[in-house]
């Protein structure tokens, strides 16, 4: 089993951040930021040397908790510093952006990094439909289509045009192709069984974010019967679990920083207003919806936003056997974490990589 | 659209013709016309269009024939379309001699079989074809008409690799689109790019989601890129929509 570092490049005063997103730039301190993707870059490497063989990246906007609105810039930069990890696109918010960018984005970094890129689509959280003007109700279609489109572009041997349904492009020839052939392995960060089955149907590896090991054990189920229909098996590698984490040296002293915070949880939620998150929620599951009602039941600074909470919470032996849970249950082959919790400092999360990479990478690399 | 039919003869051969719409002239040569009505409709809209029904004949047909047809009907300048088995004939048909000028301003090949044909498409089932023809071809709606079993396979199977064609494509000259569905599974997955990378005008278009019946699947993105082509030729690939949104 496989342990990924999620290069989240928080901003050091993120707990300091409003509640509701998006953050507003007035947040931003160009010192503290400049020093914040250092330091991001430095745990990259330090988990390296650790013995991660992963290094992930994901596309946020608006908020410097995940500060990689284009994770394509950060992987490039980590892959100066960090020589022998993969770099886990996981990922490109696909049916925000432009598939032919994110193509010659990926064929550069697999290039830049001589063959060590792990490519990831995903949909994205409700409040990231805002970001660039794409309709909710548009983004299940443009995701398949830009995956089509993305690997097409990077295998196709001479120049084509595409016409799609979301997408027109009369010129495609996408410079450099990658350096793994024909592609780099590729990753679907799902729950959605037809995008499951997407992933399956086109010998794609699976990537799961935050949720139990039993919620998460019937999703694998699905994907490995999927795939074994499709004529194959998935690989080690081909199962992805992200999870937030916090490792203690004890369980206790575990239990003793989750009381510090603020409610008991670390800060993960992103707020949005109510009646925009129905709306949201409803365009994108096609439902038909009042919005006079909805705005009428959403007085004005009514928000929501769930808590992720923490997925591995504990000492060593603990972290490790909740890890192995995953494992075991759900066949996962690479668990990418998330350590940079709210209000964690730099010096905090280096010393969380080194009591993982010494008392639980060993406990779980041999399965 | 209301479509006109009459028959056509030239060098001994007498197809049925459709014609409707106006402007330049478009000749489409069709073996396999199952989902096709929509395109016509778009492409008589645009040009003034020539459906010469070909069937099963298409493979047996000498291009000189249909050079005489088509110029019997559309006059010295024409774009020339062709789907399937009447793509092939439509490149057969401009590898004749060349001709000063060439009355194929813009050639079509929409689902070409003629070189590169997938090599697995002996003994299938209409189950096994409709999943090869159509993208979706587990939905069973909309499959209405569709011929079946061996009037199927004589329709649209590709015939016998013809390995001189391949090399004979930078014989074409004229200005020439080839359209693919994307998840075209009737020839190998080489086929556009061979195209592309022999003959000297050429461009290729993928259709996306639709399979080797690519017109049927997705009608208004082909008459789209077809009459694009046809109109602007290679300058097709500019974009020329305005995208102000509040001037």
């Amino acid at each position: 089993m496989k342990a990924s570092y999620l290069g989240a490049m928080g901003y050091a005063e993120r707990h300091l951040f409003p509640e509701t997103w998006p953050i507003p730039p007035a947040c931003h301190e160009p010192r503290l930021s400049v020093q914040s993707y250092q330091d991001g870059m430095e745990e990259c490497e330090f988990a390296e040397e650790m013995g991660f063989e992963w290094v992930s990246f994901s596309e946020h906007h608006y908020s410097g908790r995940i500060a990689t609105g284009n994770p394509a810039v950060m992987a490039a930069a980590v892959a100066e510093r960090c020589k022998k990890v993969k770099l886990a696109m996981l990922g490109p918010l696909l049916p925000l952006n432009n598939p032919v960018r994110i193509a010659e984005e990926m064929g550069m970094l697999d290039n830049i990094s001589d063959g060590r890129l792990v490519m990831g689509f995903l949909r994205g959280t409700p409040n990231e439909d805002q970001v660039y003007g794409v309709n909710p109700s548009e983004g299940r279609e443009r995701l398949f289509e830009g995956m089509d489109l993305i690997r097409k572009a990077l295998t196709e041997e001479q120049p084509f045009s595409w016409e799609g349904r979301y997408y027109q492009f009369r010129t495609v020839s996408v410079w450099p192709r990658p350096v793994q052939q024909p592609l780099p392995p590729c990753i679907m960060a799902t729950r959605s069984d037809d995008t499951i089955r997407y992933a399956a149907e086109n010998g794609m590896g699976l990537g799961v974010s935050f949720i139990p090991v039993e919620m998460m054990e019937p999703i694998a189920e699905r994907y490995v019967n999927w795939c074994n229909e499709a004529g194959w098996q998935p690989g080690s590698d081909d199962i992805v679990f992200r999870g937030n984490i916090y490792v203690a040296e004890t369980d206790q002293d575990a239990q003793d920083w989750l009381h510090t915070l603020p409610g008991g949880q670390p800060r993960h939620a992103i707020q949005i207003s109510r009646s925009v998150a129905q709306v949201v929620q409803a365009a994108r599951s096609g439902e038909e919806f009042d919005l006079r009602r909805i705005l009428a039941g959403s007085p004005q600074g009514d928000v929501v936003g769930r808590s992720l909470g923490l997925n591995f919470l504990g000492g060593p032996d603990t972290v490790a056997e909740k890890i192995r849970e995953y494992h075991d249950r759900c066949g996962v082959g690479v668990v990418d974490l998330f350590f940079q919790q709210p209000g964690l400092t730099h010096g905090e999360v280096m010393q969380e990589l080194e009591l993982f990479g010494k008392e639980v990478l060993p406990q779980i690399k041999e399965l | 659209m209301d479509f006109k039919e009459y028959p056509v003869t030239a060098a001994g051969l007498t197809l049925n013709c459709r014609e409707s719409g106006s402007g330049l002239p478009v000749v489409f040569l069709e073996s396999f016309g199952w989902g096709h009505q929509p395109l016509y409709d778009a492409l008589a809209g645009q040009f003034r269009l020539f459906v010469l029904e070909l069937g099963a004949g298409a493979v047996d047909t000498q291009p000189e024939a249909v050079r005489q047809l088509a110029e019997s009907v559309a006059g010295e300048s024409y774009g020339l379309v062709g789907f399937s088995q009447g793509a092939n004939l439509a490149l057969r048909t401009v590898m004749l001699a060349p001709r000063d000028p060439d009355p194929v301003d813009a050639l079509v090949l929409i689902s070409p079989t003629a070189i590169r044909p997938a090599a697995d498409l002996s003994n299938l089932d209409s189950t096994q074809w409709a999943n090869r023809l159509l993208a979706h071809g587990d939905r069973q709606n909309g499959m209405d008409g569709l011929p079946q079993g061996a009037d199927l396979a004589t329709l649209i199977s590709p015939v016998e690799s013809d390995a001189g064609l391949e090399a004979r494509l930078p014989q074409v000259m004229c200005p020439t689109l080839v359209a693919f569905g994307s998840r075209d599974r009737m020839t190998a997955r080489e086929a556009p790019s061979t195209y592309r990378a022999n003959i000297p005008n050429c461009h290729v278009s993928l259709i996306y989601d639709a399979a080797h019946l690519v017109a049927a699947e997705r009608p208004q993105a082909v008459a789209g890129v077809v009459s694009d082509f046809i109109e602007n030729r290679e300058t097709f690939v500019v974009n020329r929509q305005r995208s102000v949104i509040n001037p």
